[in-house]
């Protein structure tokens, strides 16, 4: 019959238009987004981006970033900071002067669990470098006397620190490289954005991302978690990121403003999600330094999430993750509220 | 004779297109894996090694020109460094889409690339 002859013609013609959506949208999908690695602030920085002109984007992100740290790092002879910490005062950009602003409100409202008048400090210790050192106690005492954030003073844009002290901004660095790249994303209305730098992530565009926590226990391709995040933010502070050994000892990188000692608990790792990289990176070192108890008001305050991995391999969320996290690794199990 | 609504090679053709298309989906799926490393120094790539075709190869690179990475059996590592930290040995064997390890000190990066997608965006470290 002609009509059964037609329909069998139609559901043909219908499967073929499915086929060929189907393999156009199947390569739409996987569409190959333009990768680059490159170095900058001591760090890594691995792009992924899906724009009109991704190759132009990464390449103005990471001059952006180099661009930065010539101005924030002490490292740099030439660097605002570091003529900041020679003559304890310095003139100082707009854009130096933000971060300074945002970093100080993040060691206020930590009660100065981290502080970035930290530098003497770091200097004492040089964790992870070939000038490590076991400071002496009293040496320690002296130092922690003046890290301060309070002595910090602005004045439009001039800045004075106390005689003793001297600025190390290394605990929001790559988070403020992670807020640039997002602006340049921005302005070239970038489809999709992963930035790491230097494992501080920004993720930019529409979708989901699945992001792996680090393994603590295991090397760097090893994730013990996935994070099923929308744009945002992502830093975590861990104790296996940068250590020294001494004499069997392990002495990691994240130093404690109270007692001058590499920072001691049960804690592996902090892991925080919010909306801005400054933040994200500061408060995933405030949290290490703060513990998971007094870390859920500070986590409020800034509208931010994290994951805490103990060392007895539990892990605790806040509310708005529990939902976006799953174990990947069966070592380690979700802490659940009785 | 009334003809019939589905004639036996209207199935065949349907069977054959529906083949086609598991057949397709298979073969994108699971052999265009494809894993190349690709070896840089100082942001610019230098060297690369066919993972899947488990090529053999040692590659002396770095700024100091002592860092040493070694390829076999579709796995790749650093075997030595002449930088401190020997964060990059430590990294150990890369061999999936995706994978990753870095000499800072020496300006030298390792990475493993697929035509799979990757499972995971990224790591957070």
């Amino acid at each position: 019959m002609k009509k059964n002859k037609m329909i069998i013609a139609v559901v043909a013609v219908v499967a073929a238009a499915l086929i060929i959506t189907a393999v156009v949208c199947d390569s739409f999908f996987s569409q190959k987004e333009y990768e680059d690695t490159g170095f900058a602030m001591g760090a890594v920085i691995a792009q992924k981006i899906k724009a009109e002109n991704p190759e132009e984007v990464a390449k103005e992100i990471i001059n952006k970033i180099r661009i930065t740290e010539n101005r924030i790092s002490w490292r740099i002879e030439k660097s605002e900071i570091a003529k900041l910490n020679k003559n304890k005062n310095a003139e100082i950009s707009d854009e130096t002067k933000k971060y300074l602003s945002d970093t100080i409100d993040v060691c206020k409202k930590s009660n100065g669990a981290v502080d970035l008048t930290v530098g003497n400090l770091t200097n004492a210790w040089n964790i992870g470098s070939e000038n490590f050192r076991i400071p002496q106690k009293n040496e320690l005492e002296a130092i922690i006397e003046n890290v301060d954030w309070q002595k910090v003073k602005t004045e439009n844009n001039f800045v004075t620190i106390g005689d003793n002290q001297s600025i190390d901004l290394g605990f929001v660095g790559k988070g403020i490289a992670c807020d640039e790249a997002k602006a340049i994303l921005q302005k070239h209305q970038a489809k999709q954005g992963v930035i790491s730098v230097g494992g501080s992530l920004c993720l930019f565009g529409n979708g989901t991302f699945d992001i792996g926590i680090r393994n603590p226990h295991g090397n760097v391709n090893d994730y013990m978690a996935v994070l099923s995040l929308e744009e945002c933010f992502v830093s975590t502070s861990g104790n296996y990121e940068r250590f020294s050994e001494k004499g069997g000892k392990k002495y990691h990188h994240i130093l404690s403003t109270y007692t001058g000692y590499p920072v001691e608990n049960n804690l592996l790792s902090v892991t925080v999600v919010c909306s801005s990289g400054l933040l994200s990176d500061a408060l995933s070192t405030a949290c290490y330094c703060l513990g998971f108890e007094k870390s859920l008001e500070l986590l409020e305050e800034y509208n931010a999430e994290a994951v805490f991995i103990f060392d007895d391999n539990t892990v605790k969320v806040t509310e708005n993750l529990k939902e976006k996290i799953e174990i990947k690794n069966n070592e380690f199990e979700l802490w659940k509220e009785n | 004779m009334e003809r019939k609504l589905i004639t036996k090679n209207d199935i065949l053709l349907i069977v054959a297109i529906v083949l086609i298309i598991v057949i397709s989906f298979v073969f994108k799926n699971i052999s265009n894996e494809n894993l190349t490393a690709e070896i840089y120094f100082d942001g610019k790539i230098t060297d690369t090694v066919n993972l899947s075709a488990k090529e053999e190869k040692k590659i002396v690179t770095g700024e100091n020109g002592k860092t040493i990475i070694e390829a076999k059996d579709g796995k790749i590592y650093f075997s030595s460094s002449c930088c401190k930290d020997k964060v990059c040995v430590r990294s150990g064997e890369l061999e999936k889409n995706g994978d990753f390890a870095s000499c800072l000190p020496e300006k030298v990066i390792v990475k493993v690339i697929g035509e799979k997608k990757e499972q995971i965006d990224a790591i957070v470290y």
